[in-house]
């Protein structure tokens, strides 16, 4: 763990030293390039603090008919234009730097999930035992990992198992091999590095082989990533000599030595997913290299859990992706992701993986399994549409709870272990563009279930993500940004509590006084949800009585008196006293009685 | 401010004339044209050395290339209409509808053809038309279930581009509106009656990732006027539009106002929108993701 710090902090030295060569920049413009939309956002100095100024979304053009990542940004551009009265574009380009009538920015920062992941196949006699290591090394990254099992010496062509696995793989559409070499230490690895290469051979040529006509480049000459020893890797090298392009060595993986093989992988997913981006060799020239949604988003969290010494998870339900980035208050980074997974183009992922009766849990109305296919098979296929009923609202907000939970428990994922998460920030077009904020906060509540007290805070400005991208340009101006813009919308303190009370009793008891001697109590019980509402403006402190057996976060019947007084906001106060971990009631009208209620209880109007 | 409706490759869904090239298959044929040569849509252009099968032009125009053995490539002058998804590769045939007022379960299949049926197509149907040898289905609409059920694919992996047995399916199928309950768009549906018995090129090949729809290629009277390409897909005012999903489904109109600022929808939700004037001379605000241009 102190490796990844330590990660984190030359990170940061690389940034702090690389904008020390620049002057402060006057404006920034932040593009997020999405898989379904691009968004803009300028930022200036108002009153000597960097503000958001405008921001604006306009479809990706990165497929056809237009297929020109910079036409979508052009476009965003001129919005920006008519929303703040500013020229951004000239004649050929983006204007930068600023110029002295107040026409374009000083700096273009962009972040990125165009084109989808690095989708990387693990394999190596240290694989299975440097497993570990190897998700710390691409924590950050917006990578997908899948392990390439070992090639058999012979296959029989016609054998289907092998034609169906060799369709797996190609299905996958890798983009790099990483082979991981043996632990130097005591443990065995699986397999010498010769069997593992003239399996990467094997595969290699198969892969090759007859390729989809879109994948025939690309295939041709898959890049090998190694780990290892500098006499494995001329082993490995000297095997794929003929079998493809390009054999990368690193150092070996160790606790200490993460850090080499983080860089090479996230120097390939720049390398070789963004640069086939249409458009994009062309903005990389403008802006200088994109920073991973992932990676950006990992820099807020960071910056929050070190700014307000707290746990901090912040969470992004993309189209495509879901993002989780955990932070703790020693520093340490807990990235969590559904790569391919979202509740847009990228529905279709979560559907198969949960499979359809999870998505149906969540629905306080009657659906069946075809439903929920055709909703996500429409989601598919028509990218840029959002829900325009009731139902579809449902299951959009069901496939949202089930994409967090499938990127929190993801292989690699601590985040789950962390409690309590102090500050829970919800980011990203799903998130934050609810009928009502109550939505967002139970999605939260639904699907991370922290426990304890747990502020809910939501991007208004939806921000966040593109923010990391600055702090490598300017960490000032990420810094006031996020404490500005990113963050200032509380929705609410949960309070969420675990263990069961004894029959009859009410799980907790909650009390409020208020600056002006105002009190408010709420009692709750056991599986249910409740709000108590602190106006915006109002301040309270908050006494917790949890009956025995019941823990408010502080262990079991243990009562708590808060040191800070709550902040009064969108939803203020809601006590979640569903237990931990969240059982839903297996009968269907029972279990959507049990979610009205919830629903009702936390201010979610019209809950049927 | 205007923003686009990127669904479809071409920038709209309906082109009433455009100039395109289209490969026709012809693996293991001999071809039967030569580059230059004037083809009608329904003119063989490739045969097997036995005769036993054969592949038609599909578009008038004119042969741009010929691969012996491989493909025939041909330019023309077409109206093009997009569908929402589809399985299955290419075929060309006359369209044809069912007769009136006969039981699907009864009716007569018109074999070789390219069925129109311009409602949800039921799974009995769909079962007869492709055990009855036609050469392809428009339909408006299927339940998601019944596709899967007859194609034997899951569809979301198929279109997520996991399995690429999507162009294996027997016979190309096209569902204009897509899945679920609905009838095919007036527009669409005048369009396919006015041509019925008229060869149409079809394809079934969807991939939403390259934004590949599945088309069907009306040919056109040869140098008849196109419009470039791709179409401006821009929803701007005065853009006439057809709205695709929520309260105002299916309804055709006009954009008379762009909001600058982002509007509560039926459901609550902040979505940019526009003020349409629809056809019926209602007035109607609806999401600009809702809305494709039609022209």
């Amino acid at each position: 763990m102190a490796r990844v710090v330590d990660g984190a902090e030359s990170m940061a030295r690389a940034e702090a030293s690389q904008s020390e060569r620049q002057t402060t920049p006057r404006s920034i413009l932040l593009i997020d390039c999405g898989s379904v939309f691009t968004k803009l956002a300028l930022v200036g100095i108002v009153d000597n603090q960097y503000r958001l100024l405008a921001r604006t979304q306009v479809p990706t053009t990165v497929a056809p008919p237009y297929a020109d990542l910079l036409i979508g940004v052009r476009e965003g551009c001129q919005q920006l234009e008519a929303l703040t009265g500013r020229r951004l574009v000239g004649p050929e380009s983006i204007l930068t730097p600023e110029q002295g009538d107040g026409a374009g920015v000083d700096t273009i920062a962009v972040t990125t999930s165009v084109g989808g992941p690095l989708r990387l196949l693990t394999t190596g006699p240290g694989r299975e035992a440097l497993a570990g290591l190897l998700y710390k090394s691409l924590g950050g990254l917006f990578a997908q990992p899948e392990a390439l099992p070992v090639a058999p010496v012979e296959a029989a062509q016609d054998d289907p198992a092998w034609g169906e696995l060799v369709a797996q793989l190609r299905a996958l559409r890798p983009h790099a091999i990483v082979v991981i070499g043996a632990p130097s230490t005591g443990i065995r690895g699986a397999g010498t590095i010769t069997d593992h290469a003239q399996s990467v051979a094997r595969w290699l040529e198969v892969l090759r082989s007859a390729p989809r006509e879109d994948e025939e480049l690309r295939l041709s000459s898959l890049p090998v990533v190694f780990s290892g020893t500098t006499e494995d890797g001329m082993t490995l090298a000297s095997t794929l000599r003929s079998a493809t392009a390009m054999v990368h060595t690193v150092e070996q993986l160790t606790p200490a030595t993460i850090g080499p093989l983080s860089r090479a992988l996230n120097a390939l997913y720049d390398g070789v997913v963004l640069r086939e981006a249409p458009g994009y060799t062309r903005l990389r020239s403008l802006a200088g290299p994109a920073t991973a949604t992932l990676t950006s988003l990992a820099g807020v969290a960071r910056f929050l859990a070190h700014h307000y010494k707290m746990n901090v998870a912040a969470v992004d339900v993309g189209a495509s992706a879901t993002m989780l980035a955990g932070a703790t208050t020693n520093g340490e980074f807990l990235p969590a992701l559904f790569p391919q997974g979202g509740v847009g183009p990228g529905a279709g992922y979560v559907l198969r993986a949960v499979g359809a009766p999870s998505i149906l849990r969540w629905l306080a109305v009657e659906a069946d399994e075809n439903i929920v296919r055709e909703y996500v098979l429409t989601r598919i296929l028509r990218r840029r549409m959002i829900p325009t009923t009731q139902l579809e609202l449902e299951l959009e907000y069901a496939m949202a709870r089930e994409a967090i939970r499938l990127a929190l428990h993801a292989p690699g994922s601590r985040l789950s272990g962390l409690h309590p998460v102090d500050v829970l920030l919800a980011t990203g077009g799903t998130l934050t563009n609810t009928p009502h904020p109550a939505h967002t906060a139970l999605i939260l509540l639904d699907a991370m279930q922290p426990r304890g007290i747990t502020s809910l805070v939501l991007d208004s400005g939806r921000i966040a993500t593109m923010l990391g991208s600055v702090a490598a340009v300017a960490p000032d101006v990420a810094a006031q940004m996020t404490e500005n813009d990113a963050m200032p919308s509380l929705l609410g303190t949960a309070v969420s509590v675990t263990g069961r009370p004894e029959d009859g009793q009410p799980a907790v008891r909650a009390f409020l006084e208020y600056e002006d001697g105002k009190k408010d109590n709420i009692e709750v019980a056991a599986g249910a949800l409740a709000r108590l509402a602190v106006p915006h403006g109002r301040r309270a402190l908050l006494s917790l009585y949890p009956a025995p057996g019941v823990d408010v976060g502080l262990g079991p019947g243990q009562q708590a008196r808060a040191s800070e007084p709550v902040e009064g906001g969108a939803l203020g106060l809601i006590i979640d006293a569903r237990g931990r971990p969240l059982d839903l009631p297996t009968a269907t009208m029972e279990r959507m009685a049990r979610l009205r209620e919830w629903r009702t209880a936390i201010g979610i109007g019209g809950a049927r | 401010m205007t923003t686009w409706a990127l669904d479809y490759p071409l920038g709209r869904p309906l082109l009433p004339a455009a100039q395109l090239t289209r490969r026709r298959p012809a693996t293991g044929l001999t071809p039967l044209v030569q580059p230059g040569d004037r083809v009608r849509a329904d003119q063989p252009v490739a045969e097997a050395p036995d005769r036993s099968r054969v592949v038609l032009a599909g578009m008038a125009g004119r042969v741009r290339e010929v691969t012996p053995g491989s493909e025939v490539s041909i330019e023309g002058q077409v109206m093009y209409l997009a569908g929402t998804l589809g399985l299955g590769g290419s075929a060309v045939g006359p369209l044809a509808f069912l007769a009136r007022g006969e039981s699907i379960a009864m009716v007569a299949i018109p074999t070789g053809a390219i069925l129109v049926y311009p409602q949800r197509i039921p799974l009995t149907l769909l079962q007869r038309a492709i055990s009855g040898g036609v050469g392809g289905i428009i339909a408006a609409s299927v339940s998601g279930l019944e596709l899967e059920a007859i194609s034997r694919l899951d569809l979301t992996a198929l279109y997520d581009g996991l399995i690429p047995e999507g162009d294996r399916f027997p016979v190309p199928v096209i569902l204009t509106e897509g899945l679920g309950e609905r009838v095919m768009d007036a527009i669409t549906q005048r369009i396919l009656t006015q041509r019925a018995g008229e060869y149409a090129l079809i394809s079934g090949l969807t991939d939403p990732r390259r934004n590949i729809r599945p088309e069907i290629l009306l040919s056109l009277p040869p140098d008849s006027p196109v419009m470039p390409l791709p179409a401006d897909p821009a929803l701007i005012v005065g853009a006439r539009v057809r709205v695709v999903a929520g309260e105002y489904r299916d309804a055709h109109g006009q954009i008379v106002q762009l909001f600058t600022h982002r509007q509560r929808d039926q459901i609550g939700m902040l979505t940019e929108s526009a003020r349409i004037r629809m056809e019926n001379g209602l007035m109607c605000v609806t999401p600009l993701h809702t809305l494709e241009r039609l022209a």
